[in-house]
């Protein structure tokens, strides 16, 4: 039987112990191999015939990709393989990583669902490139980088403009990912996310804001990135210079706010038409900005 | 590819032959007979599917049965222990929590595990933790009150 949408189509499965392994299996079959994590996005695609594979490596066997580590100054390395439930659990025994990485603490909390998070991983539900899943906005957020490894060496790639549309990001066929690191925020910043979902799990506009040292008109700084409204992750680096400019953040916001929402090519489907996108995306990211003001 | 596996299913070891496209949900229904594991939507979202896997709740249709091997795996029809229902199945029956019944395994399932880990939880709580299990009749209140009600017999 290989119904679409019910099975899977015909492939071989192999779960390699070393990343060594993983990578010479990769290459072996290149444009033929797909990598599996937790399985959701891939499985997800494959039964609906979006993706095909003759091989499916499973990188879970591979223990290195299972840690989670902070380095002070330099910032919060997330493994490939950790799930959202293990980062939750994570962040609610280090309160004070929580406050650090609020955003990401917020958007993993509100990740798919309590089930699917057992098996959803960080690193996978960002190189889905699906629109409105959670986990792209903090990263952004906080300058995140993917470690890249493959045959011919690693290298260290910004999430912002690492996905280019589903399934599909600037990562050569045979390289894995095998961590992300989210950059330490500036010392006393705050931040937020804030999902807004349709009556499924999916979010129809999330935001990502941080606030440092808003009173300092020197060291300020403000970041805003968009998600699920947009394609792709929006950093919406005009607005983070317009409100650097001289005066108060509250009065610079609603000029600022207004033309980044103008810049936004925003996405129109069956859950929001995109001018109710917009509206949201605009009073959102107010509210949360002023909320961090105030705190 | 057609490879034999052996896993726990409900604390007894099983053997079976898959195939490495195969869905642990597919083989938990067609291959082993375990008809409380429901299949319905395929894709992760209505988690009728739910059982423990490894110790944690997971939606076996986004599960390879290869997975399973060496693996421990549990199903409503696995988590009473020596014939007697757990706290949470008497008070499904007492409260009526079901309807048409179809989402019951998933949910019992799901929720067993739930007041294990925290048996002091809020409404809000458990309807946050069950929002990836979708009951189609919408009998939503009865299940989140049998819930609660029966958290009690899972404080130590």
């Amino acid at each position: 039987m290989s119904a679409p949408y019910t099975t899977l189509p015909e492939f071989k499965y192999v779960k390699p112990t070393s990343l060594e392994e993983a990578i010479r299996l990769l290459k072996e079959n290149e444009g033929n191999a797909k990598i599996m994590n937790g399985g959701i996005g891939l499985i997800g695609f494959m039964k609906e015939r979006l993706l095909e594979a003759e091989l499916v490596v499973d990188i879970k066997g591979i223990k290195e990709l299972k840690k989670i580590e902070y380095l002070p100054g330099k910032g919060l390395l997330v493994g490939a393989t950790v799930t959202g439930t293990e980062m939750i659990e994570f962040f609610e025994k280090n309160p004070d990583l929580r406050e650090k990485f609020r955003a990401f603490y917020e958007a993993v909390s509100h990740m798919a669902d309590a089930i699917l998070r057992n098996r959803a991983s960080i690193v996978g539900n960002i190189l889905e490139g699906l629109p409105y899943v959670d986990m792209p906005g903090p990263a952004v957020l906080f300058d995140a980088e993917v470690h890249a490894v493959g045959p011919n060496g690693e290298k260290w790639i910004p999430v912002d403009g690492l996905v280019l549309g589903p399934a599909m990001t600037k990562l050569e066929p045979y390289e894995i990912v095998t961590e992300i690191l989210y950059k330490e925020p500036p010392e006393g910043s705050r931040s937020a996310y804030v999902k807004l979902q349709s009556r499924s799990e999916y979010g129809i506009v999330n935001i990502s804001v941080l606030v440092a040292n808003p009173n300092s008109f020197a060291n300020r700084e403000v970041r805003v990135v968009v998600t699920s409204a947009t394609q792709l992750p929006f950093r919406a680096r005009s607005l983070e210079q317009h409100l650097k400019q001289p005066g108060k953040i509250e009065d610079l916001l609603d000029e600022g706010v207004e033309k980044m929402v103008n810049e936004l090519d925003v996405i129109e489907d069956p859950y929001a038409t995109a001018e109710f996108r917009k509206y949201l995306i605009k009073i959102l990211t107010i509210k949360t900005i002023k909320s961090l003001l105030s705190r | 590819m057609t490879r034999t596996i052996t896993f726990k299913l409900n604390g007894r070891p099983r053997v079976v032959e898959v195939e490495d496209n195969e869905t642990l949900l597919e083989v938990l229904r067609n291959k082993l007979g375990e008809l409380s594991v429901k299949a319905a939507c395929y894709k992760g979202e209505c988690g009728l599917c739910t059982v423990l896997f490894n110790g944690r709740p997971v939606k076996s249709c986004m599960v390879l049965a290869v997975e399973a091997d060496g693996g421990d795996v549990v199903t409503a029809a696995g988590i009473a222990s020596n014939g007697e229902l757990v706290p949470v199945q008497k008070s499904f029956i007492e409260h009526g929590a079901f309807q048409c019944g179809f989402c019951t395994p998933a949910f019992v399932v799901a929720s067993h595990y739930f007041l294990q880990k925290n048996p002091n939880p809020t409404r809000e709580e458990v309807k946050e933790f069950l929002s990836g299990i979708l009951c189609r009749c919408t009998g939503y209140k009865q299940i989140v009150d049998a819930i609660l009600d029966a958290a009690k017999y899972y404080r130590k």
